[in-house]
């Protein structure tokens, strides 16, 4: 449904374009949910504007394709566009605080979305007391204001308002950044309830690979604005084959192996205004070689669902058994 | 509730401004050299001691603090003492200029808040375009002329020249209507009132059409906006919400521009022979008219402070956040 073909994004700065996303292909089946992993400035969030043909002005598709169910977005116009957004697909932002519109009722913003794909208003009223019902929140709601609700249940309403014509792809960006764990935990189980309700394929965008293991089938790990590793979740996060998965997971806490340690990537990302030859990864990772400062490593598939962009990949197994100790990540870069 | 004790709240602040305002103005007045009856002598041929009978009977021989007072009093019956210059009761004099300015100055505040916001939105919505960069630099060149060089190119133009409008005033004495539409009441102010409110229009739109596209600016790039374009609204739905959510600034500015209209624009009023506050207001204190001059100036600051009064109520209306601070 949702198909990302060798898309590449620029952005236009006073310093010079920058190469936010390059090369990057996915799929999203219907009914799927795919993870973006990664950390801040990676191009997850490009990406998600990507596949919502909502990028800003000062950025452009240096490349590739952005499909739905086979329509190539970039080659829509404008108004083609507005009826495909909303009723197709929908996006719950990362800041529900911000992305609703501060001086309207609940009940307005529902309204005029609906307005806007020619729904009535006694209808879209009907449908959000449902959709607010759904997301367990009382339908009294509708007349209060996005600042007289809580953190989590404004996200809630953004996530009821998401689905008001049924979309078949959601789009959310980390959206449970800034909430409490309590609400993010309300907020995930949420999303993995309705994740395939009805064929509703979830694009999820997270830096927190705990919670896209939970959501997600499939992830994709982002580095630089390149695929690092794809596949499925499961096989992914227990057998990483890329150094920088390997690190990435072994950046978060697991509960079920409290006694390791938490390590930190060292190092820093590369400026995407000048990036350096070969593997953007090379400057942070432990196992560099003088290969990967010269040769960008392709994405490859090294099973039927599993692609990786590392030289290396036929080490790999050797790679993690070196991985787990922490040391290791403290020495690199 | 909340909303009536703020209300109420707000509504004592604005009477203690007004009470300090008052006094302000009398010390200022005061402050200034002479007094009603040293311009009364003007060449000094009226004897001294005429001069102090008038005084004394004028209670400008007592001390401030009693003039105060009594001034304070009356004013709070009602009463705004009488003319020095006109010999007659200050509401006589004050109560028809207002008017007058009113009529002059009401279209011109509401035609610039108007067309201010719609274009400030206008260029505001079309940022970096080559448009907007022509449409900021021709909406604030009126603003950087001077009004009364703008009325006299109009009257030159239009009222000398082609012989559109009349010449000035407020009225035309003896006019005689010729057709159906000159007989329609008010015509004859009406056409009086074209070039002057152009005039104004020119030169007061810039301020709230700069304010509206700034904010305008700053809430196009705000998430709310990006999610309003998600969910499909179109350009037009999405402009009228940019809009909405950049009025608040203008809102406040128009508040201050009202209340300075109660005081009329003097330069407008002389390039057009207006008969309105500004003109009395320049006229009585060279006359030393105090009782004139503190009404005028009075009801202007007055204006403007009741109209804050009124935008901070109107606010909580406006945005919904300010409602529950």
């Amino acid at each position: 449904m949702l198909a990302l073909d060798d898309v590449s994004i620029v952005y236009t700065t006073r310093s010079g374009p920058v190469q936010a996303v390059s090369g990057v292909t996915l799929s999203l089946p219907p009914g799927g949910s795919l993870g973006l992993v990664g950390e801040s400035g990676c191009g997850k969030s490009t990406l998600a504007l990507a596949a919502l043909a909502l990028l800003p002005a000062e950025a452009r598709l240096a490349g590739g394709a952005v499909r739905l169910d086979g329509q190539d977005l970039a080659a829509l116009p404008e108004a083609e566009l507005r009826k495909l957004r909303w009723t197709r697909m929908a996006y719950v932002p990362q800041s529900a605080q911000n992305a609703l519109v501060p001086v309207h009722s609940l009940r307005r913003q529902f309204r005029d979305t609906a307005a806007a794909h020619g729904m009535r208003s006694a209808e879209a009223d009907e449908r959000a007391a449902a959709l607010l019902r759904r997301v367990e929140l009382d339908a009294a709601v509708l007349d209060r204001f996005p600042h007289e609700l809580s953190g989590g249940m404004r996200q809630r309403a953004m996530i009821a308002l998401a689905l008001l014509f049924g979309p078949s792809l959601l789009v959310a960006d980390e959206p449970t950044t800034g909430l409490d764990v309590i609400v993010q935990r309300q907020v995930i189980d949420l999303l993995r309830d309705l994740r395939g309700e009805d064929g509703l394929a979830l694009l999820f965008i997270s830096h927190d690979i705990g919670v896209v293991a939970e959501l997600c089938s499939h992830v994709a790990v982002l580095y630089a604005g390149k695929v690092m590793e794809s596949g499925p979740t499961a096989t992914v996060f227990s057998e990483p084959d890329h150094p920088y998965t390997m690190g990435l997971q072994r950046a978060f806490p697991d509960i079920r192996h409290p006694e390791r340690s938490i390590v930190s990537i060292a190092g820093h990302p590369p400026r995407l205004s000048s990036p350096p030859k070969g593997c953007p990864f090379a400057p942070r990772c432990p196992f560099v070689q003088p290969v990967c400062r010269d040769t960008t490593p392709p994405l490859v598939a090294v099973s039927d669902a599993r692609a990786v962009a590392c030289h290396f990949v036929d080490e790999a197994a050797a790679l993690r058994e070196r991985a787990r100790d922490p040391a290791l990540w403290d020495e690199a870069a | 509730m909340a909303f009536w004790l703020f209300a109420a709240r707000r509504a004592a602040h604005t009477a203690v401004t007004l009470v300090l305002l008052l006094l302000f103005m009398y010390v200022l007045f005061r402050l200034v050299p002479g007094d009603p009856t040293t311009i009364m002598l003007g060449t000094g041929e009226l004897p001294l001691e005429a001069q102090q009978r008038l005084r004394e009977l004028w209670g400008l021989d007592r001390p401030q603090w009693q003039q105060f007072v009594t001034y304070a009093g009356n004013l709070l019956t009602g009463d705004l003492g009488m003319s020095f210059y006109f010999r007659r009761p200050v509401l006589e004099i004050v109560w028809p200029m207002l008017l007058n300015t009113l009529v002059l100055m009401t279209p011109v505040v509401v035609i610039s808040i108007v067309l201010g916001v719609t274009l400030g939105t206008w260029l505001g919505w079309r940022r970096g375009e080559r448009i907007e960069e022509i449409g900021a630099i021709l909406a604030l060149i009126p603003r950087a002329l001077p009004v009364f060089w703008i009325g006299i190119v109009l009257l030159a133009l239009f009222a000398y020249e082609l012989r559109w409008f009349p010449i000035g005033g407020m009225r035309q004495a003896f006019f005689f209507p010729e057709t159906w539409y000159q007989e329609l009441p008010f015509f004859d102010i009406a056409r009086h009132l074209v070039l002057p409110v152009a005039a104004g229009v020119l030169t007061s739109m810039a301020d709230p059409l700069m304010i509206q596209r700034t904010a305008l600016i700053e809430v196009k790039h705000e998430d709310f906006m990006v999610h309003a374009r998600a969910r499909g609204l179109s350009e037009g739905a999405q402009r009228r919400l940019a809009r909405r959510n950049a009025f608040l600034p203008v809102l406040t500015y128009s508040a201050i521009m009202v209340g300075f209209a109660f005081g009329g624009q003097v330069l407008l009023e002389v390039v057009f022979n207006w008969p309105g506050m500004g003109r009395l207001m320049v006229n009585s204190v060279s006359q030393r008219d105090y009782p004139v001059a503190q009404a005028t100036f009075f009801f202007m600051a007055a204006a403007v402070v009741t109209l804050n009064l009124l935008v901070d109520l109107a606010y909580g209306w406006l945005d919904p956040r300010i409602r529950h601070e």
